[in-house]
């Protein structure tokens, strides 16, 4: 077989293995199957963290199961006083069994995490927010949002948050976040600018380029990351497009699993991201090339370049029980003929109750080559209790 | 050199026990009552947690997330007009048409169902606070508000029924704007406007999730009788007893009933129509008929209407169910 021949062979395989792929912990998947943007039902413009009121009646109403009788459990949409103070909370412990592929097998509880968020209004548009998870680390930012008509508005934001990059899947682990420097721990510092017009939401911002919860930064080089997404709901069918890049910023990187990076880089990650959703079936997907640019002085590493992918299918079987499956593909070395290593998980998502997340997932990767890691072959059930309001 | 800096842990422990706090005195509502009794502080605690966000702090459908939930916009209250309603059209709802609605939510929108988290007092209080954005229900006390009764359904119609509901459905132009097929697609449909001047489509009445009223047979039968008002639909408590029109020489004058501007049915379904309206009561008959006689020929025609209209997601393809269900969100009222 000639080398044309194996790669085409290879890009099909990896074409078609990305096609059969899908869920877990993220939650654009809701932003899709409703057509609304993340900020629809968060405080923060840009998604995530502490729900807003229309959050806490969407999580209440929309996501437990029809169970008679629910109505004891209620719990409070507003917490805080009034407008002006809120408060919200995520707590996800998980506990994970894992089968390697050499070695004794482990079992663990995991406190993934423990946030507490505090939102002040300090009047309409002005919003001071505070995250505190002891688990990682927290965020601190200000932000002004203005209105410019009933398809327009515009909003900065200053302080320290994660980098606005890609889908912002809640889940940390998947290779999209974890493996490109957008971990539990990244959160940066710097300036984010945005502007919903009409479906589209453009979002830019300026970064110290520092990850790993560190504050400051020690030179003049700064990471910009700029985003784009289209959200639009076709009768029934709602669609999701985008594109993500962040560039330079020179600074201490983490350390990811599969990839060699140094101490001190300079990185490039640059992506699209998709979504649908029509009735029951949810679909995400995302693809991110990672640069990883030593600097010349540094001789511990070298130049890298990886690939990520991520697809979710999500399927409601009834309002509060959903099916999850995903596929993550990654490749350390960007030659999908070689080392390539994949991992599929498939489960299900029950709100059984007001403001409760029950999931139980059962995860396996595979894959061979340079530049794979030794979790290659690891059978992992997960199952994860998640408390939010 | 990178220098970090610690979190302030003992400042975000006390706003954690500030939150606890916070979330305590959340619980406590107040519960002053007006001068029937009635919750009016709750129902504005409930409201401005739950409801405010769409339609908006003083009720008038611009909540802060108004414009992102689509079509239909959420409803504005100020001006008293309500859709799903046991009574007349043009009259104010019932306060268990308004509980049945927070209760229930509303098909194939964005409103949800809030049954399931708040109890017969909450919904009850929450209704009751909806109410006062429009002066028109202090104004008009509920016993003065005329309602419209919804019979106990009939059995299953017959085949024979449902054909007569059929060509009742053409000859009260429900066609128009629901379409032949009642896919919603009526030659009627451009334009279509509701009362705030929003462009607004009829229901597919293939897809039984598409009744934003619901589609059980009562629920159907309350949409037809006493329309949804602030939209097209309107009420066909009257409509359904009153005599075909005739032109000059004494025959039925069909041109309103089967022919509309933009499109006109096809002439074998046309004479069908035409046949069935010459078989009805003249104007001299119905006129001649006691108030008792004519309330049951209303029943009768309604409920010949209600399984007809209901008959139609099932003549559908066993591929166009699946399709259906597969497409639909389930998570929707």
């Amino acid at each position: 077989m000639s080398t044309h021949v194996r790669s085409l062979v290879a890009t099909l395989v990896f074409v078609a293995a990305s096609l059969f792929t899908v869920t877990a912990w993220s939650l654009p998947r809701f932003s899709v199957r409703e057509g609304l943007p993340c900020s629809a039902c968060h405080v923060d413009p840009s998604g995530g963290g502490e729900r807003n009121a229309y959050g806490r009646v969407y999580g209440a109403t929309r996501l437990p199961l029809a169970f008679p009788g629910t109505n004891a459990l209620r719990a409070p949409l507003t917490v805080g006083f009034g407008d002006t103070l809120s408060f919200g909370a995520d707590s996800r412990t998980a506990y994970i069994y894992q089968v390697p592929p050499t070695g004794a097998k482990t079992s663990t509880f995991f406190q993934m995490e423990a946030s507490l968020y505090v939102a002040a209004k300090v009047y309409d548009g002005l919003t001071l927010y505070f995250r505190e998870d002891p688990v990682s680390t927290y965020e601190a930012w200000v932000s002004y949002e203005r209105k410019l008509s009933k398809w327009a508005s515009v909003y900065v934001k200053a302080g320290r948050f994660l980098p606005t990059y890609g889908l912002r899947l809640e889940n940390h682990d998947v290779w999209i976040r974890q493996d490109i420097g957008l971990g539990p721990l990244d959160q940066d510092t710097g300036l984010e600018a945005g502007a919903y017009l009409g479906p589209f939401l453009l979002q830019a911002s300026v970064l110290n380029g520092a990850l790993q919860g560190l504050a400051m930064d020690d030179d003049t080089d700064k990471a910009i990351v700029a985003r784009m997404e289209m959200l639009q709901r076709i009768g029934p069918l709602k669609l999701l497009l985008g594109g993500s890049t962040y560039r330079g910023g020179t600074g201490l990187l983490s350390t990811n699993q599969g990839i060699t990076v140094d101490s001190r880089a300079t990185i490039d990650r640059t992506g699209a991201f998709a979504g649908a959703s029509l009735g029951r079936f949810t679909y995400l997907f995302e693809i991110d090339v990672y640069g990883n640019f030593p600097y010349p002085s540094n001789t511990q590493g070298t130049l890298t370049h990886s690939l990520q992918d991520f697809q979710e299918l999500d399927v409601m079987v009834v309002p509060g029980l959903e099916l999850n499956f995903n596929w993550e593909v990654r490749d350390p070395n960007m030659d999908l003929r070689t080392g390539r290593e994949m991992r599929g998980m498939a489960g299900f998502d029950i709100y059984p109750i007001p403001h409760v997340d029950l999931q139980a997932f059962y995860r396996q990767t595979i894959g061979t080559g340079p530049g794979v890691v030794a979790d290659v072959g690891a059978k992992e059930f997960i199952a994860m209790a998640h408390v939010f309001f | 050199m990178h220098t970090g800096c610690n979190t302030n842990k003992a400042a975000l422990l006390a706003l954690a026990a500030a939150s606890l706090f916070a979330c305590a005195a959340s619980q406590q509502a107040p519960a002053s009552r007006d001068a029937h009794g009635e919750s009016v502080a709750d129902g504005k605690v409930l409201y401005e947690q739950y409801c405010s966000t769409c339609h908006g702090v003083k009720g008038d459908g611009h909540g802060p997330t108004a414009d992102l939930v689509g079509k239909p916009a959420p409803r504005d209250f100020t001006r008293g007009l309500y859709e799903f309603r046991t009574t007349e059209t043009t009259e104010l709802p019932l306060r268990a048409d308004v509980v049945r609605t927070i209760a229930n939510g509303v098909h194939d929108t964005t409103m949800p169902a809030f049954r399931g988290l708040m109890s017969d007092r909450d919904l009850d209080a929450v209704s009751h606070y909806v109410e006062g954005f429009s002066g028109a229900f202090a104004e008009t006390p509920e016993k003065d508000r005329m309602v419209v009764s919804i019979p106990e359904a009939p059995a299953t119609p017959t085949p024979e029924q449902l054909e007569e509901g059929r060509m009742f459905y053409f000859a009260f132009s429900c066609w128009n704007c629901h379409g032949v097929h009642g896919h919603g697609d009526g030659p009627g449909v451009p334009g279509l406007k509701d009362k705030w001047n929003r462009p607004i489509r009829p229901a597919n009445l293939t897809r039984p999730h598409a009744y934003k009223g619901g589609f059980t047979p009562s629920d159907v039968y309350r949409t037809i009788a006493t329309g949804l008002d602030g939209t097209p639909m309107s009420s066909y408590a009257k409509t359904v007893v009153l005599p075909p029109l005739r032109g000059a020489d004494g025959q039925p004058d069909l041109s309103e009933q089967v022919s509309v501007p933009g499109g006109t049915l096809e002439p074998g379904l046309r004479a069908s129509v035409v046949s069935f309206i010459a078989t009805l009561p003249t104007r001299a008959q119905l006129a001649a008929m006691s108030d008792t006689e004519r309330d049951r020929l209303r029943e009768r025609r309604l409920w010949l209407l209600v399984g007809y209209v209901r008959s139609l997601p099932g003549q559908r393809s066993a591929l166009s169910r699946l399709y259906d269900w597969a497409t639909h969100d389930p998570g929707l009222p």
